[in-house]
C-alpha cells in the first residue's frame, strides 16, 4: 500500500495517555552491567591492537582492568543482594485496598438499613451496575444468614457487597475488578489477617473475588474463611 | 566532528533505557530484548571510530543499528522454525486468555491492548514519537524510511487508535454513537 505524507497535528493528549498506559521502563541492571563490562573489554581490544602500544603500559592497563571489573562486579552482586524487591510485574494488592474493604465492610455490619438487594437469588443482578460478573457465594449452606446486597465503593472501585451474618459475625462478599491489584493473573489466590479481620479471595477473568470476615469474639479465623472460599469459589454470576 | 571514545561511551549508554524500551516494543520478548540491545551495543562500540557526531546526536544512530539488527534477524529467523522454552509457555498463554476489559479502570489497558494489536511498523513509529518524543525528521533517520513515511505511518496508527478506542466507548456507554 503507497504510504501518502499527510499532515499529523502533534496531539499531546495522546501522548500523555500512551505515555501512562505504556510506560517507560528501565533497561535491567544486569543489561547495564553486561554493556558496560563489554565497553571496557571493547576499549581493551582496542589498546591490546595497537602496536603502538608499549607492553608495560599493556600490562599495566590489563591489571587495572581485571582489577576494576573484578571489584565492579563483586560491587553489583552486593547490590543486587541488597536491595529491595522490584514489584513492577508481580502480584502487589495494596494494603489500601485491604483497608477499604474493611472500611465497607465494617460500615455496612453497623448500618440497620436494608440494602437495595434483599434475595440472593437476585444479588447476580448487580453486575449490570458493575459490569462484571459478581460473586454469589451461597454462605447459607454453611449456617449464615443472607442480610442483603448493593453495589458499594471499596475505595475508589465500585463493588458489588454481600453480607451475611452468624451470630455476632458478619462477613462481606465483595467482587471487585482485578486492576485493583498490580500484576493480577486468572487463579491467583491470597489471604490475610489484616487489622485482625481474616480476608481471603482470588481473582478470574476482570474480577478481583473477596470473602472479608469479622468477629467480636474471634471466632471466625483466615482458616474458615478460606475453607468458605475454596467451597464456594465457582459461584461467580453474570448479570 | 569526531568525539573521544570516553565521550563514545558515555553517550551511547545515556539512550540504553531508550533502546531497551524499543526493543521491547520490538520483540515483545524481555530475553530477545537483552540480546537485541546487547547486539546493538555490541556494534556501535565497534563502530565507534566510524561514528561522527551530526546536530542531531548520537540516538537516531544507535536506533538505526537497533533496526538494522532487528530486522536482519527478523529475516534470518523466519526462516528457522520458533523456539521456546517452557517456563516461557505459561505467562505467554496467560496473557492470550487475558479476558476482554469492560470497565472504565480498563481504559489504560484497553488503550495498550489497542496499540499492541495494531502492525509492528505502526507501533515503532509512534513508540518512537509518543515514548520518546522523537520527532519526525529523527523517527525517519533512525527507521531509514522518508519523512512522508513516518506521517503517514503515524496518522494511520492514530486513526486505528481512534476508530478501536470508540469502539471499546460506544460498547461500554461510555459515548453514544
Amino acid at each position: 500500500m503507497p504510504e501518502n505524507p499527510v499532515q499529523f497535528p502533534d496531539d499531546p493528549a495522546l501522548k500523555s495517555a500512551l505515555q501512562r498506559a505504556l510506560g517507560k521502563e528501565a533497561a535491567p541492571a544486569m543489561l547495564r552491567a553486561r554493556i558496560m563490562q563489554q565497553a571496557g573489554r571493547s576499549v581493551g581490544g582496542a589498546v591490546a591492537t595497537s602496536a603502538k602500544a608499549p607492553r608495560g603500559y599493556l600490562f599495566r592497563f590489563a591489571v587495572a582492568a581485571v582489577v576494576v571489573l573484578g571489584f565492579g562486579g563483586l560491587g553489583y552482586q552486593i547490590w543486587q543482594m541488597n536491595r529491595p524487591p522490584v514489584y513492577n510485574q508481580q502480584y502487589v494488592f495494596p494494603n489500601s485496598l485491604y483497608k477499604a474493604m474493611i472500611e465497607t465492610h465494617t460500615a455496612r455490619a453497623s448500618q440497620s438499613s436494608p440494602d437495595a438487594v434483599t434475595t440472593l437469588a437476585s444479588a447476580a443482578t448487580l453486575g449490570s451496575q458493575i459490569q462484571r460478573p459478581v460473586f454469589v457465594a451461597d454462605l447459607t449452606r454453611d449456617g449464615w444468614s443472607f442480610q442483603g446486597a448493593a453495589v458499594r465503593n471499596v475505595g475508589k472501585y465500585p463493588a458489588g457487597q454481600l453480607f451475611f451474618t452468624k451470630g455476632n459475625a458478619s462477613i462481606s462478599v465483595f467482587s471487585l475488578p482485578s486492576s485493583a491489584v498490580t500484576g493480577a493473573r486468572d487463579g491467583m489466590d491470597y489471604d490475610t489477617v489484616f487489622n485482625g479481620a481474616p480476608i481471603a479471595g482470588f481473582t478470574k477473568g476482570d474480577g478481583l473475588y473477596c470473602i472479608v470476615g469479622s468477629s467480636p469474639d474471634k471466632s471466625l479465623n483466615v482458616d474458615e474463611v478460606k475453607r468458605l472460599l475454596a467451597e464456594h469459589r465457582g459461584e461467580i454470576r453474570q448479570g | 566532528m569526531k568525539i573521544e571514545r570516553e565521550q563514545f561511551e558515555s553517550l551511547a549508554l545515556e539512550h540504553l533505557d531508550m533502546l531497551y524500551r524499543l526493543a521491547r516494543r520490538m520483540t515483545s520478548d524481555p530475553h530477545r530484548a537483552e540480546d537485541l540491545v546487547q547486539e546493538t551495543y555490541l556494534r556501535a562500540f565497534r563502530s565507534a571510530g566510524e561514528f561522527d557526531l551530526q546536530s542531531f546526536g548520537i540516538r537516531p544512530w544507535l536506533l538505526r543499528i537497533l533496526h538494522n539488527v532487528h530486522v536482519s534477524r527478523g529475516q534470518r529467523e523466519k526462516r528457522q522454525p520458533m523456539s521456546v522454552d517452557d517456563e516461557h509457555l505459561e505467562p505467554a498463554a496467560v496473557v492470550a486468555e487475558a479476558p476482554p476489559l469492560s470497565h472504565w479502570d480498563g481504559m489504560d489497558q484497553q488503550l495498550k491492548r489497542a496499540f499492541e494489536s495494531m502492525p509492528m511498523e505502526y507501533q515503532t513509529a509512534m513508540h518512537l514519537w509518543a515514548i520518546e518524543g522523537l520527532a519526525y525528521k529523527d523517527i525517519a533517520e533512525a527507521l531509514d524510511i522518508p519523512l512522508g513515511t513516518v506521517m503517514s505511518r503515524l496518522h494511520r496508527a492514530r486513526h486505528r487508535l481512534s476508530e478501536q478506542l470508540k469502539e471499546f466507548a460506544v460498547r461500554e456507554g461510555i459515548i453514544r454513537e
